[in-house]
């Protein structure tokens, strides 16, 4: 077992062989005893939530339907919703354990590395404009690690990352134009991503709610001094690299940067090894308390739209789990899991919990900690763009698009706010509604009329075509109340039936349904 | 109409508090004697990244030369009052500007800094989201027959701190990513006729999905739809388009300038709160600190002095609140790449037009505008002094859904600045 194997390796090696095993680690779990861990994890997350519903007396709402299941699980694993295909094929799927069929495919799927490749472009690169094609490659970079490595490698890889910006895109999230992320910088975003925790307090003073001091910050801070980028005027042959030679005494902040100290623990002195790798090293290893809890933390807040702690990047003391045996639980797991990320995906949305559905019942509307029901997410502004691109047939570059080049790029550029406290979400406002009602984008008469023609096609009957434009749109059958609504729709409506089916099609893309993941 | 019923208890409010609020007593009656009285409107010139107290507004010209930097001080309108020789039609105006040197904040990021001075509270104190003044602006001093926005702010960049928080969707701010470009996207490619009918079955088909999940998400989506749908149809769209003006280039080149033109053109239709944010991080000056701040406060100057200028010509200076902030100040020691970093014990803020009484100083610094020394002003301090200029009552307490205790409009132990007010 590669545990065991692990440990063993340890004790013959010593800690200093922790990144050698992480990057020589075989998958040769099972598919079979993945499936059982899985399960037995999906079953104590269920009765962790279950049983603080039950001693707080709130009532569970009933399982998801499969209408809302599918579009949930793609959205969640892949960043958008299902064809029409992906959908019906799944409806007519009559074997019971399809959802759990459905969970192993999307996982499988390179989609999902995609997915997570695009969450982590959010998080750890800044929304500027002229790092674009920095931005696409490192976006690959993550996509191809996610796909293949665990993530206590790419931890190491992107911490350590060192080289040219074109050859080893990796390095570009250390990068602010010509400048790197001084030492400050790198701290506040390896602490908020992955510890799980805001040291950016304790900059200046020690934190007000915690333990955190100003020497843990700093102490950190001071492994992030001596990667440089070599060649400040010629970009392209620039390179970061690690220099040996770094004296924190001569360092602008060296009245802050003494010593190096690992977070809340011992002074390191140095060996040799670079500053960064022997940082690496100590966060993933795997006693470490931070890594693995802020890993599944995240994963949590991805899924039910709210950490287990909350912010989810503000762990700390003060700061307690909704359920904290769950967070220790799943923080085991992942590293029993030799930090495969997909472990924790599968058991979660193979719970209960997350197959719930998102309407209340029997008076847990109030509920929104104890996950009595699913939360509604907003769609990331990735999210709703692929979708659009699946909902609707697919339309040239934006007229007037403010920054041209790739119109994903300027769709997402245009619904993002920067400043928000977590960089995948954005603030629905009216900017944001405008475009989606009056953009020519989709809007145009020539756009519409393809659009009625790729949807309903040759439907016989009024009936048929609602019936396409809701499985294309929102995953669903419309309900008999939703029916009357639209018979009346069309009976008074004065114009073509086209036309009539181009306002439908606008109405469901506009409604919240569309926008949230429910 | 939600707005006479503030005004009523607000009414009863200020008689019930006149025993140790004067001010409050003399606010209510002036709006039960005359209901349609002219309200206060403010323009929040918003500085982001943090500009260098020590070469703007607080210049210490005998301080050490790794301290004092590069520019000059000179003299302004008001004897004794000297500022940054980048500001030459600012200092001829000075008489309609209160200078505050001792600003002192708790925080020196950008994100936790942005939000405190905009909302007055630390970020997620007790988990709950705070309103921006501007958001509370717009519940204030908004009125429900008014279809545009009542808080908006213009420009690209951070947008940390400028959310309606727990007042809700509704004073959510308009943002204007770009002045002269103004609304984007509001006119539909279909018809009049047809908008209607879509917007018709879109509330038809939105209902009882709002009400089969009950969320709040898919609540403010419904909000957010009617807001849009009512600036549509505002005649008072046209405040937007800039090209209806004759002498923009009065403020200047760039997105600031226009910006500001455009603050005064939604002032003049009745928004009361407008916030123009200056470029991305351009004042975070870690690197280079002397010649970006020379650019921009020459940028500034021109553009505010012109914004005064018009206001005042139109008669609406002394009912226009002008602030001039960022985050933060920048410290005194110059670094080696001749910039400065992050400094919030001790920084300078301005205010103008309004009602406030100009040509002061408040406060004062150490001799390297490291510390103050005299009458801080922290947040509360300062936008108790804002909401007074803008005739809001300050002390009303809101009650956020889901926290059982009353929250200020701002925070208590506030000692707003007397001797701004006229």
């Amino acid at each position: 077992m590669n545990v065991l194997r692990s440990l063993i390796l340890l004790a013959v090696l010593g800690p200093s062989c922790f990144v050698v095993v992480a990057t020589e680690r075989l998958p040769d779990r099972s598919s079979a005893t993945l499936d059982d861990t899985a399960t037995a994890l999906a079953q104590r997350i269920d009765e962790h939530i279950d049983a603080r519903l039950q001693a707080e007396h709130v009532a569970k709402s009933p399982a998801a339907t499969d209408e809302e299941f599918v579009r949930r699980a793609y959205l969640d694993l892949h960043g958008v919703v299902p064809t029409v295909e992906q959908a019906s094929s799944f409806f007519a799927d009559r074997s019971r354990d399809k959802r759990a069929t459905l969970i192993d495919k999307l996982l499988a799927d390179p989609r999902f590395a995609a997915h997570l490749a695009d969450l982590w472009d959010d998080y750890l690169m800044p929304a500027a404009d002229d790092l674009r094609s920095q931005r696409q490659l490192f976006r690959a970079w993550l996509e191809a690690a996610f796909q293949t490595k665990p993530w206590d490698q790419i931890a190491v890889e992107l911490i350590t990352a060192a080289g040219q910006r074109d050859k080893d895109p990796v390095v570009s999230y250390l990068l602010k134009g010509r400048e790197t992320l001084t030492p400050a910088e790198t701290t506040d975003l390896v602490s908020q991503y992955f510890l799980g925790v805001r040291l950016n307090c304790a900059q200046c003073h020690d934190h007000p709610f915690t333990d955190w001091k100003r020497s843990d910050y700093w102490g950190m801070a001071a492994f992030f001094t001596q990667f440089q980028y070599t060649d400040r005027r010629l970009q392209k042959s620039g390179k970061i690299l690690d220099d040996p030679n770094v004296a924190l005494d001569k360092l602008d902040e060296s009245s802050r940067l003494r010593t190096l100290k690992f977070p809340k623990g011992d002074e390191w002195s140095s060996d040799g090894t670079p500053h960064r790798q022997a940082f690496a090293r100590w966060l993933t290893a795997r006693d470490n308390p931070y890594f693995a809890r802020a890993a599944v933390n995240r994963i949590w807040a991805q899924l039910f739209g709210r950490g287990l702690v909350e912010p989810v990047d503000d762990m700390h003391e003060g700061n307690e789990p909704s359920h904290p045996e769950l967070l220790a639980d799943l923080s085991a797991a992942l590293v029993a899991a030799d930090y495969d990320l997909r472990a924790i995906y599968r058991a979660v949305c193979s719970s209960a919990v997350y197959q719930r559905t998102s309407m209340p019942s029997d008076g847990n509307e109030r509920d929104a900690l104890l996950l009595s029901h699913m939360r509604m997410k907003l769609l990331t502004p990735e999210q709703l763009y692929e979708s659009l691109s699946v909902a609707l047939p697919p339309s040239g570059p934006v007229k007037g698009g403010r920054r041209g080049g790739d119109p994903r790029d300027e769709f997402v550029g245009f619904f993002r706010s920067e400043g928000e406290a977590d960089p995948t979400a954005y603030t629905r406002g009216i900017p944001q509604t405008l475009r989606m009602m009056n953009s020519d984008q989709w809007w145009s008469p020539r756009q519409e009329s393809a659009a009625i023609r790729g949807i309903v096609g040759d439907a016989a009957t009024e009936e048929q075509a609602v019936d396409r434009l809701y499985l294309r749109v929102l995953s669903r059958r419309p309900t008999e109340q939703e029916r009357g609504v639209l018979q009346e729709f069309f009976r008074a409506h004065p114009g073509s039936r086209d036309e009539a089916y181009a306002e439908l099609l606008w109405s469901l893309v506009n409604c919240g349904e569309f926008s949230t993941n429910h | 109409m939600q707005n006479m019923f503030t005004r009523r208890e607000f009414v009863r409010r200020g008689a019930g508090l006149a025993a140790f609020a004067p001010w409050l007593q003399t606010l209510a009656a002036r709006a039960a004697a005359d209901p349609t009285a002219k309200r206060k409107s403010c323009i929040l010139l918003w500085m982001t990244g943090g500009p260098s107290h020590l070469d703007t507004f607080d210049l210490k010209p005998d301080a050490p030369r790794q301290v004092r930097g590069e520019f000059e001080a000179i003299e302004t309108a008001v004897p004794g009052i000297q500022i940054s020789e980048h500001f030459p039609q600012l200092a001829r105006r000075m008489r309609d500007v209160a200078v505050i040197r001792s600003m002192t904040t708790p925080e020196s990021d950008h994100n936790l800094a942005s939000y405190h001075v905009h909302t007055g509270y630390p970020l997620r104190a007790g988990g709950l989201s705070f309103p921006a003044l501007g958001a509370t602006a717009s519940a204030e001093l908004g009125r429900d027959d008014f279809a545009l926005p009542h808080y908006v702010v213009i420009g690209a960049g951070s947008r940390s701190g400028t959310s309606s928080g727990f007042l809700g969707q509704r004073h959510q701010p308009l943002y204007i990513t770009d002045p002269v470009r103004g609304v984007e996207y509001v006119r539909p490619g279909f018809d009049d006729v047809s908008l209607d009918r879509r917007l018709d079955l879109l509330g038809k088909l939105e209902r009882p999905f709002t009400s089969r999940y009950q969320s709040a998400l898919s609540q403010s989506h419904a909000v957010t739809i009617e807001a849009s749908k009512r600036l549509m149809r505002a005649p008072e769209l046209a405040a937007f388009d800039l090209s209806k003006e004759d002498d923009s280039d009065a403020y200047g080149e760039g997105s600031f300038a226009q910006g500001c033109l455009l603050a005064r053109r939604l002032v003049e239709v009745g928004v009361p709160f407008i916030e123009v944010n200056m470029r991305q991080a351009e004042w975070d000056t870690h690197q280079g600190n002397f010649p970006r701040t020379k650019a921009l406060s020459l940028e500034v100057d021109q553009a505010m002095t012109a914004l005064m200028r018009d206001l005042e010509s139109r008669g609406r200076l002394q009912d226009t609140l002008i602030v001039w902030m960022g985050e933060f100040g920048r410290s005194p020691q110059i670094t080696s790449g001749g910039g400065r970093n992050h400094h919030a014990k001790a920084w300078s803020a301005l205010l103008a037009g309004g009602g406030v009484r100009g040509g002061q100083v408040v406060g004062k610094t150490d001799e390297t505008a490291t510390e103050v020394v005299d009458r801080p002003v922290k947040m509360n301090d300062f936008l108790a002094t804002v909401c007074r200029l803008l005739d809001m009552d300050y002390t009303k307490e809101k009650h956020p859904t889901g926290v059982n205790r009353p929250v200020r409009i701002v925070d208590a132990d506030e000692k707003p600045i007397l001797e701004l007010l006229r």
